[in-house]
């Protein structure tokens, strides 16, 4: 069992499957033997134990729920205590002389670094170190951008590129999500910042022109595949980062030219990228469902709802009055309904004939 | 504690770096101005009003004159400038794919700006305000006075410094602008494109905004810029970026 996670699903996976034999028992019609099922109880506790034991996993419904506002409260005192930094640097820092200052903007983050530290030794379930991880990461940008500030120099890109690292080598020893979604972030505008920045503009025009931003988003959903050792597991989050800012991206790109450095009409531009979002968001969908992978084709679904609403949208609100313009969209859903009933309906005769 | 061997060298070694880039810069002053709070005016106007334990760290904020009518322009960042600031200007003005080409797809470039302080530009740009201050502005006049309005204050005079020059070669701004009057400053520069129907077809440049154009007042003279008129040195380091090195209220 590689990590925590694993350990998790495996024992939800014990707990369901206890309680379906429960039920089946009531209905009298029990598959096991009463030995069999005590052989099967006493190793699936002896698991039970070890996970909790190994990972701190949860191995009841009651522990999970709590887990679920375990994370939540975590996510919450992660987010305060950043802001509490923010706020005190703000607050106190017009009395403070410059070299107590950057002797606090490097105190800060290294001082949660250590948190980190004692805390996921002293608790495997990592809910605390992961609070103090995204602390520690909010110190870094506030240490990032405060002492450029004080020192009246500019932001760079390779500070950007600082930042990203920074994030990757705190999260993926640990598997903290967020924060390797926030530096995974930072690493598709660092890219993209770098990219002007070589041809001589300013990096800052990454904002406005996304191509660089959209090319690297979906790279690194590509690049996800070749993530191994401790970094395998953090590769649903690469996917989803990199779909969510390629797709926002794209559908940003198809909506206005502005924001596009092709050097060609912004009719025609808008049309590529009208196509390439349609394309893209439904290969996205399509491949989720093909991979058993929910949340990529849950990302894919959502950005082509998003996509043909805009086009509709775009396309009919001033052409068509306003009753039949929701009319069609009433008719559209009857339309989807249908279709996917078909679906469950095919899907249901093949479970029956397997 | 293996774990934190990276992020810890990482956090560290940026906060150094840019700790040794801001001393390298400052190890040497190669140009010296005195500014006022009309070029160095509050990045914060209310700062004032707001209860001194939230004011925080004070910056003051380069303030020029745009110089953004088309044809001024052209008279201080000509065809050749903006050629040697990246820019590509062989599709001609009156060209059909003018509009595409100068209006969105050009990138901005980064370059350097020479500043003139209270100069002959400046005395120019005072001399076109006085033949139109009678003309009524949305301003209610006081942009055609010369004076910067913001609301619930006393009108602040408008900048003294102006745009002259720009390139890629610092070195050779320098030696064509060493002088005390000058300031040569890194620069975000842009390409705009005038249609017919606006006096054109033109394309002319503009500076779109200065790399550091807020600066931090340290410490010691953190109480001068509570004063309502006063004096800043700048100085411009080997990087070519501005610091201050001192503050006094100035008498009115």
């Amino acid at each position: 069992m590689a990590d925590r996670l694993e350990a998790q699903r495996r024992a939800d996976r014990i707990r369901e499957f206890r309680a379906e034999l429960g039920a089946l028992r009531a209905e009298g019609a029990t598959p096991l033997t009463s030995e069999q099922e005590t052989v099967i109880r006493a190793y699936h506790d002896a698991l039970l134990e070890r996970y909790a034991r190994e990972f701190d996993i949860d191995s009841t419904e009651r522990s999970a729920g709590l887990s679920r506002g375990l994370q939540a409260a975590s996510f919450f005192g992660a987010v305060t205590l950043t802001a509490a930094l923010w706020a005190l640097v703000a607050r106190f820092w017009g009395r403070l002389d410059l070299p107590v200052q950057i002797g606090l903007l490097t105190f800060i983050p290294l001082a949660l670094l250590g948190a980190v530290d004692v805390a996921a030794r002293r608790e495997r379930s990592l809910y605390v170190a992961s609070l103090f991880a995204l602390a520690a990461y909010g110190a870094f940008w506030l240490a990032a951008i405060a002492v450029p500030e004080l020192l009246d120099l500019p932001l760079t890109p390779g500070i950007l590129w600082t930042g990203a690292l920074f994030g990757v080598a705190l999260a993926v020893p640990y598997g903290f999500r967020l924060v390797f979604g926030l530096a995974l972030v930072a690493l598709v505008v660092a890219v993209s910042a770098s990219v002007f920045a070589a041809v001589g503009a300013p990096w800052t025009i990454a904002a406005e022109r996304l191509e660089p931003a959209v090319l690297t988003a979906f790279s690194l959903v590509v690049a996800a595949r070749a993530f191994q050792g401790p970094a395998a597991r953090l590769a649903p989050v690469a996917r989803l980062v990199g779909l969510f800012l390629g797709l926002g991206g794209l559908f940003v790109l198809s909506s206005t030219a502005a924001v596009s450095q092709l050097p060609l009409p912004d009719r025609v531009v808008e049309g590529i990228y009208q196509a390439a979002m349609f394309a893209a968001s439904a290969a996205t969908l399509g491949r989720g469902l093909a991979a058993g992978r929910a949340e990529v084709a849950q990302t894919g679904g959502a950005f082509l709802t998003l996509f043909l609403l805009a086009r509709y949208v775009d396309w009919f609100w001033t052409l068509l009055p306003r009753y039949l313009f929701f009319l069609i969209l009433a008719a559209m859903a009857f339309a989807v309904i249908a279709t996917l009933q078909r679906l469950r309906a095919r899907a249901r005769r093949a479970g029956g004939a397997s | 504690m293996r774990h934190m061997v990276v992020p810890v060298a990482l956090v560290t070694g940026l906060i150094a770096a840019m700790v040794g880039c801001g001393a390298w810069n400052r190890g040497l002053a190669e140009q010296t101005i005195t500014l006022t709070e009309r070029e160095l005016p509050l990045a914060r106007p209310d700062r004032a009003e707001v209860p001194e334990e939230d004011r925080g760290v004070p910056r003051l904020r380069l303030e020029w004159q745009p110089r953004r009518d088309a044809l001024d322009a052209r008279n201080w960042l000509g065809d050749q400038t903006l050629e040697a600031l990246g820019f590509e200007l062989s599709v001609r003005p009156g060209d059909p794919a003018a509009e595409r080409v100068y209006g969105r797809r050009a990138l901005p470039r980064v370059g350097w700006v020479v500043f003139e302080l209270n100069g002959p530009a400046y005395r120019e740009i005072e001399r076109r305000r006085a033949v139109t201050a009678g003309v009524d502005t949305p301003a209610g006049g006081a942009v055609a006075a010369g004076r910067r309005r913001i609301p619930g204050r006393p009108d602040i005079p408008q900048s003294r410094l102006v745009p002259i020059d720009a390139g890629r070669d610092r070195q050779a701004l320098l030696d064509r602008h060493g002088d005390g009057g000058h300031l040569v400053l890194p620069a975000i520069f842009a390409i705009e494109w005038t249609p017919a129907s606006a006096g054109g077809p033109l394309v002319s440049g503009s500076l779109r905004a200065v790399v550091t154009s807020r600066l931090t007042v340290p410490a010691e003279w953190r109480g001068a810029v509570d004063a309502p008129q006063y004096e800043v040195d700048v100085a411009v380091g080997r990087a070519g970026l501005p610091w201050i090195t001192a503050i006094r209220p100035r008498d009115r």
